[in-house]
């Protein structure tokens, strides 16, 4: 079983909630989005007391990192862009997979098209990191700036990202004569407040006519060749670590001590 | 009668350097300094109005690797164009201003730092 968690930080100073979470979730990947700390700060904190010590892998930009208690040569680049990191992942034990960490143009300075546009280039180097090794075993996991319901995750064109396990399964459509490939998008089910929980991973006021107020920009999409692998209960949009509430009285992200989004968590069997 | 030419002198290609050209030719400079340990091409994408060139920088030891180091968006006319990177944009009105931006993009520490790691990794293999 390995854990993965992601979380947009927003430039925070927080590598001591960092290192707790890493231990209370028993992460073995960690996803950095808007990180300014310190590589070495941050290993300090994942590290201390620690039996199996994290390792950073190889990242040219701080836009993202990746952080891993595998064997350090687990991890290889496969593929870097803007905001897209792709890593092949080789567990010492059990299967490889494709891992593709995303932080994509915040909706400030992308417009929902432009963001769409720029999801259909994405989709294309996913598709050719995976010719490349030879396999779909694909997880993307980051901050999209979308939602799952936007053109961007949802277009054939685009991640193909759908809400439901047996839609994706069918592997792939055609569309307009292209062969489309779906990924499932398990985020739709922590949409709203049912199960209860935050209803988005992160929250912002606006005055605008069409507000959600809580967005789902942090997702996990997951193609139908690792689905039996992985099970939605263990999905989770974290609220605390150790006693420490993410949340402020508002039940919103707490941005003074923590970050504007909430982490993600999920687990994949790969043995 | 003869037809008068109302088109004037039209330029010869060769008196034309295209931004592709130019990017190319960098990408041909990377493969030399490296000894092939890295190479770069560039790619072209056309969509309705304008054309985009990527520059990827290629590590072949690391499973051909692939790394965009910048991307340039110009319409028909090639000029003005724009030339950007992770870090910084250049909105450049001819050649010589793209050259400019190119220069400072390809030789910034940032890309400096990108490349002496992929040589590392690439010569550890």
């Amino acid at each position: 079983m390995a854990t993965f968690l992601f979380w947009n930080i927003n430039r925070r100073p927080i590598q001591t909630l960092i290192g707790r979470v890493a231990e209370e979730c028993d992460v073995d990947i960690l996803v950095l989005a808007e990180c300014t700390l310190g590589v070495a700060q941050l290993l300090q904190s994942l590290n201390q007391g620690r039996p199996i010590k994290y390792s950073v892998a190889f990242s040219p930009s701080t836009r993202l990192l990746v952080f891993t208690r595998f064997p350090q040569n687990s991890i290889t680049p496969v593929f870097d862009a803007g905001g897209v990191s792709i890593r092949r992942i080789r567990p010492p034990i059990g299967i490889e997979i494709l891992l593709v960490a995303v932080h994509l143009s915040s909706k400030l300075y992308q417009e929902g098209r432009d963001q769409a546009l720029t999801a259909t280039r994405i989709a294309r180097q996913i598709e050719q990191a995976e010719t490349n090794v030879g396999h779909t075993r694909t997880v993307v996991l980051g901050d999209l700036n979308m939602n799952p319901f936007e053109p961007g995750v949802i277009g054939a064109e685009a991640l193909h990202a759908v809400m439901d396990r047996a839609t994706a399964k069918k592997i792939s459509r055609t569309v307009e004569g292209e062969k489309r490939s779906f990924f499932y998008n398990p985020m739709w089910g922590t949409l709203g407040e049912r199960p209860p929980g935050p209803a988005g991973t992160y929250y912002r006021y606006g005055s605008q006519q069409i507000n959600y107020f809580w967005n789902t920009f942090d997702q996990v999409l997951i193609r139908p060749t690792l689905l039996d692998r992985f099970d939605d209960d263990d999905l989770e949009v974290l609220t605390a670590i150790e006693s420490v509430s993410l949340l402020n009285p508002n039940g919103e992200p707490n941005t003074a001590m923590a970050s504007d989004h909430l982490p993600i968590k999920f687990t994949l069997r790969l043995e | 009668m003869s037809v008068e030419n109302l088109w004037g002198e039209i330029p010869k290609p060769e008196d034309l350097r295209t931004p592709v050209s130019i990017l190319r030719e960098q990408a041909g400079i990377l493969g030399e300094v490296t000894n092939n340990v890295l190479e770069a091409e560039v790619v072209t994408q056309r969509d309705q109005r304008n054309i985009i060139l990527r520059l990827y920088i290629n590590a072949p030891a690391m499973d051909n690797y692939k790394y965009l180091a910048l991307w340039v968006e110009h319409g028909i006319e090639l000029y003005p164009l724009t030339v950007e990177d992770d870090n910084r944009l250049y909105n450049c009105a001819d050649e010589a201003e793209f050259k400019k931006g190119l220069r400072v993009i390809l030789s910034s520490p940032e890309l400096r730092k990108v490349i002496s790691s992929l040589i590392a990794q690439s010569t550890q293999v």
